[in-house]
């Protein structure tokens, strides 16, 4: 009989108990992440195979793959609209939450939380290109193709991550999340190097549309022992949701931020608007019916993707921004895919101002 | 089924049975089909099976019809009996190569569904009819035959598109009722009727309310009256529909239409806003047959825009 009990003697996370069975790519079998899934997973199907695709039956399987491809990328923007920079470590794909409107479901056909097990092949890349350029400062984040710590308990690859940046004072790691694993922290080197994120929103869209992920309450006090152990935090309200009653919604989160930290403890917030490629309206329909927000005035924006109208986008950010700023935020705020006229609109200045977004981000992420 | 030279009869028009539900799309036989058969003669006979001392017409009623009116005697092949879906496959068959629209594809369909035909025969049938079976449009057909048997008659006149099915086979039967008499006399192109689909049942979702509800909310049917043509009355639909659906860009439209005019009636220039109100920007554009135009075209708008007239473009174009 299956348990939801590790071998470690710890309970798995309500998110991680979907998990049937762990595949992995015969040549990483031996690496220490597969070492390490196979202890804290052993009482499920273990299988090894030769390289190459999955097939998908349907279940969640958490498959440790030999990847051939590049581990460190740049954050896929688009050149309408002013992107932040940052630029992405690739550690796997997919997520156990369930999110409705996670983009993740539009990119990824099948259930398989696939994590790369060769982790020496990207500590590797990382040295490389870390140490290519002397005085190259980068802010990289884990969180773009998976949560960063939803697979934390299993596979350990954030504390691996961390550890191995604690050589590298040019780079700044975020590890973005909606779930609270913080086994990662004492493996940290330097505080002022990693950056723990969570993602905002209001209380209902958490508890509506984010299956599986911890409550806010949750994520900030996550935040606060961080805060309290000498990290900077960073906060992402992305996407925000319009629906009726709103503003009272984001202005309740505002005020339990600042229940639990101070505004110098916070790096950068993000604020985004819902956006998506027009095919993930329809997987949104179909996985999760209850959501309503795709029927909210939506328009085609200048990169083709769907996008809430300005004028109302505009009247959100302005909100959230006053109220974040009567909190004693100030250039922290910032918006995440969005043009100069928004900017303007939304917080009276644009990125040029800071300085180009990019940049100014670098020197939040870095503490300066 | 197979004819041969022995199975060759000549028969009465009245001796055949011209009433099997196989012969999906029989019809009157028009004027150049009768002076054909008239000055040809019959070139190919049709197909009958002999049942219980009757001979059952399989294909070729509108031979049949055509020689009785011409007092000309059928010239038939004999096949053996069978079951219902072999004599629907043998319409198929014997109307291989004829064009077919989706509501013919739809009464062929409703014949193989009432008799429960096997999903290989079903996938066959599809195939007989132009449809590739795992392809959308059999995913339409297939949504379709869960409508009631009313809407076929609006898909064969084509005043709805097949598309229609995948929203009408999610609304319930009051839902569908509500809609039913916007399609009933009016002729919709495919993408306008998607679109009124397509807001009807998102105002539906966004509000928690059913269709029939949204229709009478926004008081739809007052639109249906005799003295609207159809254009009229698909434009005023859509236009209710849509200012639902999209309140607050509707009301940015018509602001910006309205100072477009202003400057359309005092300077000449069309002004357009061409991306949602995404952006700031306006668009402005001129036809002009000569120079002289031009410049004039171009003094107008200077002093227009001197005047603070082409102010309302810019102002406040998104809040």
């Amino acid at each position: 009989m299956k348990t939801h009990t590790a071998t470690t003697g710890t309970v798995l996370p309500a998110h991680l108990r979907g998990i049937s069975r762990v595949v992995v790519d015969e040549t990483v079998q031996s690496s220490p992440l597969a070492a390490r899934v196979r202890k804290r997973l052993s009482h499920l199907d273990w299988s090894v195979k030769p390289e190459g695709p999955l097939e998908d039956t349907g279940e969640t399987v958490l498959y440790l793959k030999n990847y051939k491809g590049r581990f460190l990328k740049p954050c896929p923007g688009t050149s309408e609209y002013r992107c932040c920079g940052y630029r992405i470590v690739h550690i796997g794909e997919n997520c156990p939450l369930s999110c409705s409107y996670c983009i993740l479901q539009a990119y990824f056909q099948d259930r398989v939380l696939k994590v790369w097990a060769n982790q020496d092949s990207l500590f590797k890349e990382l040295e490389t290109a870390f140490s290519k350029v002397p005085g190259k400062r980068f802010r990289v984040g884990t969180g773009e193709f998976t949560d960063s710590l939803v697979l934390e308990p299993l596979t350990g690859f954030s504390r691996d991550l961390v550890a191995f940046l604690g050589g590298f004072e040019n780079v700044c790691l975020e590890l973005k999340s909606k779930v609270v694993d913080l086994s990662w922290m004492d493996a940290v080197r330097r505080p002022d190097r990693v950056l723990p994120a969570w993602s905002m929103n209001a209380p209902t869209v958490q508890n509506q549309e984010e299956g599986g992920s911890a409550t806010l309450e949750e994520r900030l006090r996550a935040a606060q022992t961080c805060a309290q152990a000498g990290f900077r935090v960073c906060l992402h309200f992305d996407p925000m949701i319009h629906f009726p009653g709103w503003q009272k919604e984001y202005a309740r989160t505002a005020t339990m931020i600042f229940d639990h930290l101070r505004p110098e403890q916070i790096a950068y917030v993000s604020m985004g608007s819902f956006r998506c490629m027009p095919d993930l309206k329809r997987v949104i329909k179909e996985n999760h019916p209850q959501a309503r927000y795709i029927y909210n005035e939506f328009i085609s924006g200048l990169d083709g993707k769907m996008r809430l109208l300005r004028s109302l986008r505009v009247e959100q950010f302005s909100f959230l921004a006053r109220a974040l700023q009567q909190g004693g935020l100030d250039r922290q705020l910032y918006l995440c895919m969005e043009s100069d006229t928004v900017w303007t609109q939304a917080l009276g200045y644009t990125p040029k101002k800071l300085g180009g977004l990019a940049r100014h981000l670098e020197r939040q992420g870095f503490g300066e | 089924m197979h004819g041969s030279e022995k199975n060759l009869l000549l028969l009465e028009p009245q001796a055949i049975d011209c009433s099997g539900p196989w012969l999906f799309w029989g019809g009157e036989p028009d004027r150049a089909f009768l002076e054909s058969l008239g000055r040809e003669g019959q070139i190919e006979p049709v197909l009958v099976v002999r049942q219980d001392g009757r001979n059952l017409l399989v294909a070729g009623s509108r031979r049949v019809m055509g020689l009785a009116r011409l007092n000309l005697p059928v010239r038939a092949v004999l096949a053996d009996p069978t079951g219902p879906a072999q004599l629907g496959i043998a319409y198929l068959l014997s109307n291989w190569g004829r064009a077919v629209d989706d509501g013919m594809r739809v009464r062929a369909l409703r014949f193989f569904c009432a008799i429960d035909v096997e999903p290989e025969g079903y996938d066959r049938v599809l195939t007989l009819l132009g449809v590739e079976p795992r392809s959308r449009q059999a995913r339409f057909l297939g949504e379709w035959l869960t409508l009631p048997k009313d809407w076929d008659q609006l898909l064969e006149v084509e005043n709805i598109p097949l598309a229609a099915a995948s929203y009408l086979c999610c609304m319930g039967s009051e839902e569908r009722d509500a809609v039913f008499p916007f399609f009933k006399g009016v002729k919709w192109s495919r993408g306008n009727a998607l679109h009124f689909l397509t807001w009807l049942t998102e105002i539906g979702k966004r509000d928690q309310v059913p269709v029939d509800a949204v229709v009478d909310n926004l008081a739809l049917k007052t639109h249906l009256v005799p003295e609207l043509s159809p254009k009229d009355t698909i434009f005023r639909l859509l236009k209710g529909v849509r200012k639902s659906r999209f309140s607050q860009l509707s009301r940015l439209e018509d602001n910006f239409q309205h100072a477009s005019r202003q400057v359309l009636a005092q300077t000449g220039w069309t002004v357009l806003q061409p991306d949602n109100f995404e952006t700031e920007r306006v668009e402005f554009r001129l036809t002009v047959s000569h120079r002289d135009g031009l410049e004039e075209a171009v003094k107008k708008l200077e002093r227009f825009v001197e005047s603070g007239g082409a102010d309302p473009l810019f102002k406040d174009q998104s809040t």
